[in-house]
């Protein structure tokens, strides 16, 4: 149920990268997850789409790969090693 | 034509700005603010109340729950300030939901601020709500195979408290494995093992507490 938490930030950070390319739309949204973020795929997909109608990241395939998070690291105790937005695809 | 943009960009959950100002505001006021998270249950409140002896009105209690304000009224009973927030549907708290509470708060005097988070083991680990550190409760009444069940809790942790080992005698959990558990999730990790109600162990988690405040008030001046 934290998911719609993360996809809201997801979605402000696509959009602010897709600002630099008006006339694009957003196809593809590359992900990593840390295996202890315990995102749902499914459900964080499903978030997402929730909240990216009429958006730039609108009809997006999304991609999740979940990643190992063996090594130390350093922010912890806020936070996991995290989930990062790895990159975009724009079609222009 | 196609076109990829790297951004390898970290995403916080939603009130990550927030939970940094809150950081800020208690660390100003000299606050070391404590997040338990637990499963329902577990023995948090009762922690909570058995901390009470020992902190008095240097302790302020801040309960999440979905209903009710039974745990605000047992924590102000045992002597420290407390407020409820009550979530309703929400199985977790975040740091607006703590913001707001601090408009009808006062933190006038509180040394050690506990966070009292939903009881879930889930979704609290997820969220920065402007603490120092996050404990894990884990009682030995449910199962002693928690902590490598909910590795996320364990690894968003700096310690994790084993709370009713006064009931050692009348069940099968192996203390141990729990320890060394947590402690294949992260190494070194500080337990304490407690009885809430024989006043057990909880001495030493103070203390611990009582030293994580003092390196963190130092490394601020």
């Amino acid at each position: 149920m934290h998911e719609l938490a993360f996809a809201q930030q997801i979605l402000e950070a696509v959009e602010s990268a897709a600002a630099d390319y008006p006339d694009a739309r957003v196809t593809r949204v590359k992900l990593k997850a840390d295996e202890y973020m315990a995102i749902e795929p499914a459900s964080l997909r499903f978030a997402l789409e929730s909240i990216a109608h009429d958006t730039v990241m609108a009809g997006a395939e999304v991609e999740i790969e979940e990643m190992s998070s063996a090594s130390e690291d350093g922010e912890r105790p806020w936070s996991g090693a995290g989930l990062v937005v790895e990159e975009i695809e724009l079609d222009e | 034509m196609s076109k990829t943009v790297k951004l390898e960009q970290k995403v916080h959950a939603k009130g990550h700005e927030i939970a940094l100002k809150l950081r800020e505001r208690f660390a100003a006021k000299g606050i070391y603010v404590v997040n338990l998270i637990g499963s329902p249950g577990a023995g948090k409140t009762a922690l909570l109340e058995a901390a009470a002896k020992h902190l008095g009105a240097r302790g302020g209690v801040i309960e999440g729950d979905l209903a009710t304000d039974n745990d605000k009224r047992r924590v102000e009973k045992a002597g420290m300030r407390a407020y409820q927030i009550n979530t309703v549907g929400a199985c977790h708290l975040d740091a607006a939901m703590v913001r707001d509470a601090l408009n009808e708060f006062s933190l006038d005097g509180i040394e050690f601020l506990f966070i009292e988070n939903v009881g879930n083991l889930v979704c609290p680990a997820s969220f920065d709500i402007g603490e120092n550190i996050k404990v894990a409760v884990v009682s030995t009444t449910e199962g002693e195979d928690k902590p490598a069940k909910y590795p996320k809790a364990m690894k968003v942790a700096s310690a994790m408290v084993v709370t009713k080992i006064d009931l050692l005698p009348y069940i099968t959990c192996n203390v141990g494995k729990m320890e060394a558990d947590v402690r294949n999730i992260v190494p070194g990790m500080p337990v304490f093992r407690v009885s809430s109600t024989k006043d057990e162990g909880v001495k030493e988690f103070i203390a611990w507490l009582e030293e994580q405040r003092g390196s963190t008030v130092a490394a601020s001046v």
